[in-house]
């Protein structure tokens, strides 16, 4: 392993290949020229604080090392959003940019490196690097580590990650969040391995990049999260079979058992799983499919908080501080742990102490459930509870034959078996997909929200996808807002939450977002409880769609012309 | 008015005013029969901390009071029919 601190004065040869792009490969000494380049006009500069902001991951990792060899601290901040980028310049920051913009300074790769000035070394104790976490309320917060404790875990991966490690790596994870950047880029640049930087569409151009790439001789390691498995898991036929090549690594959120065994039977992938965060690094990681025990990484102390929650010690956090976490976990007498149920997911109902998660999971347990998120919210008189879940195949079925209320009570016979009628949720939304962050969290935030003003989206079930067509399959029930329409008693979808329904198959397929609508016409209403086939039909920024309540479009409620635009940042592998 | 009239009348009231002080979310008046269970998880599932609220809002709408230890609580909340009977007793 060669620490990034000494990576570019290294003596790798420099042919070798460290990065893949679109449209090519990126030799060391490419990327060497490439960051010297960048360097040389960050220090003429005089930059202390750089904000790498890049269309390109290949730029962001250019971005990267330049400014760590200037001197400069770095900001990577948890969006690109203008206001964002307004904020940290007024901060006395610096954007590197690979997009002309005021006051940032441009990357330019291949043509600069010439004539540059020695690239300087740098002290990794005295760089820092700022990551923000969205936390669980949603909120970003600021977490600043120096790069010293970034390669102490670059350290403890390397002892730890299986041996015969594969040679390509890919990220569904943004290298502005702590774990796309170290596991996605500077880990595999301190192994020798290749980065894929090419940026993607969505999800199937990203499994069409994997199965493009793969071979028996370029084993393959993916970074992602539990919200992108799941999505891999609906997908797989885009995946060839790997037999011993594929390595699929989560982190985030626990990992969906039954989306990673049903990639693991149909691709032959197998699974490594990391416990840890932004603040603390790498605390533990397992393989899922064949233990529930984490092995903690070597020097980092874990102990129960007689208050609850974990204190964490390692060379990772910051000055080697103790970190406070919220996670909960009993110590096996080989070292290993077991986590439980967050402390801060203990909530008091009707006098009893009930852990969310402990309910979560009991709801997946059912059947009729296969996601689920449950939260406390003020009900009329007493604070309640409140579970969005998405259904299973059977789930759909019974919402499907017998409505909502049928599909509740079956949910809450179950439940029964493990908790009184008190304990259990009194508000229910049933969604096609539970809302996550970009790592694959569960924004509760939002989910709290859907209480709070009814917000919906049908259940989504994809039919055919290819990358100019797509078509899914939307079941209008049960939690459709709808209007009673022009006679009474009969309820109506209306337009609007079937546009939203357009927009984010578009967005969650193929990661553009709807623009404009120039046409819509609708032939015939969308009843709630009724279930429709939208297809979609992509030529470069034109969409057009066909609604229908049979799969062969022949009898037609809907169609319309839509203009799209790519999303302003990575695209978006969840609703 | 006849006795059936008075008890589907009083039937009706119950189901607006159980729906109203629980906010009950997604379930209209309709659907909650006169001899749905409440409590039961093949009915309404309604909690104990629900029926406490509904024994109070009885004693505001109609003056009545369950008392565990003289009356079969458990008996006169199995329905909404079973809770008119009930009222009705009360009031005669």
């Amino acid at each position: 392993m060669i620490l990034p601190s000494r990576y570019l004065h290294s003596d790798i040869p420099a042919e070798q290949v460290v990065f893949r792009r679109r449209d090519g490969v990126v030799t060391f000494a490419q990327y060497h020229r490439d960051v010297q380049a960048l360097c040389t006009a960050m220090q003429a500069k005089g930059i202390r604080t750089a904000v790498p902001v890049t269309e390109d991951n290949y730029h962001f990792a250019v971005a990267l090392m330049a400014s760590l060899h200037a001197g400069a601290d770095l900001i990577l901040p948890s969006n690109r959003s203008t206001s964002t980028c307004d904020f940290l310049q007024a901060e006395g920051a610096v954007l590197l940019t690979d997009t002309p913009t005021e006051g940032s300074v441009l990357i330019i790769d291949g043509e600069r490196g010439a004539g540059t000035a020695p690239l300087p070394e740098f002290d990794p104790a005295k760089a820092c690097v700022s990551f923000f976490t969205s936390g669980s309320t949603g909120t970003p917060k600021r977490i600043v580590r120096s790069f010293a404790n970034i390669e102490a875990e670059l350290q403890l991966l390397e002892e730890a990650i299986p041996e015969g490690c594969p040679t390509e790596v890919f990220s569904t994870v943004s290298f502005h969040h702590a774990y796309g950047i170290i596991f996605g880029l500077l880990l595999p640049l301190s192994r020798g391995q290749v980065t894929d930087t090419a940026t993607f569409a969505g999800p199937i151009d990203f499994l069409q990049r994997i199965a493009q790439l793969t071979t028996p001789e370029h084993r393959t390691w993916v970074v992602t999260t539990p919200a992108f498995i799941r999505v891999w898991a609906t997908n797989a036929e885009h995946t060839p079979r790997l037999q011993d090549s594929l390595m699929i690594q989560s982190a985030g959120s626990p990992l969906p058992m039954q989306a990673a065994r049903h990639l693991a039977e149909l691709l032959g992938a197998d699974f490594f799983e990391i416990f840890g965060s932004s603040e603390t690094g790498v605390v533990g990681y397992r393989s899922p499919l064949h233990t529930e025990e984490w092995t903690p990484f070597r020097s980092v102390t874990i102990q129960q908080e007689p208050e609850g929650g974990l204190s964490i010690c390692s060379p990772c956090t910051p000055m080697g501080q103790a970190v406070h976490t919220g996670d909960s976990a009993e110590f096996l007498t080989n070292g290993n742990f077991i986590l439980k149920p967050r402390t801060d997911s203990i909530v008091k109902i009707a006098d009893k102490r009930i852990s969310l998660i402990e309910i979560e999971e009991h709801l997946r347990q059912s059947p009729l459930v296969d996601m689920a998120s449950v939260l406390q919210i003020e009900g009329k008189s007493r604070p309640i509870l409140a579970a969005a879940v998405t259904p299973t195949e059977l789930g759909r079925e019974v919402l499907l034959t017998q409505g909502k209320q049928e599909y509740r009570k079956r949910i809450k016979q179950q439940l029964s078996a493990h908790l009184p009628a008190v304990l259990q949720p009194k508000r229910w939304r049933v969604l096609g997909e539970l809302p996550c962050d970009r790592q694959g969290k569960t924004r509760k935030d939002v989910i709290r929200n859907l209480f709070a003003t009814g917000d919906y989206l049908p259940v989504l079930t994809p039919v055919f996808k290819s990358p100019d067509k797509l078509v899914v399959k939307a079941l209008f029930e049960p939690d459709a807002l709808w209007v009673p329409g022009h006679f009474p008693k009969y309820a109506l979808v209306p337009g609007v939450i079937i546009l939203r329904s357009i927009s984010a198959v578009v967005e969650r397929y193929w990661g553009r977002k709807v623009q404009a609508i120039k046409r819509l016409k609708f032939s015939e209403e969308v009843r709630p409880c009724s279930e429709i086939y939208i297809t979609a039909e992509k030529k470069d920024n034109r969409l057009s769609v066909v609604l229908s309540f049979d799969e062969d479009a022949c009898h037609t409620s809907g169609k319309g012309n839509f203009s799209l635009r790519e999303t302003a940042e990575h695209p978006s592998f969840c609703l | 008015m006849t006795e059936t009239n008075n008890t589907d009348k009083l039937i009706c009231e119950l189901r607006s005013l159980i729906i109203d002080i629980l906010d009950l979310e997604d379930i209209s008046p309709e659907e909650i029969g006169a001899d749905t269970p409440l409590f039961s998880e093949d009915g309404l599932a309604l909690d104990s901390i629900d029926a406490m609220e509904i024994g109070v809002a009885l004693k505001r709408r109609y003056n009545v009071v369950l008392d565990k230890e003289t009356q079969d609580v458990d008996k006169h909340f199995t329905s909404l029919s079973t809770l008119a009977a009930f009222i009705q007793s009360q009031q005669n």
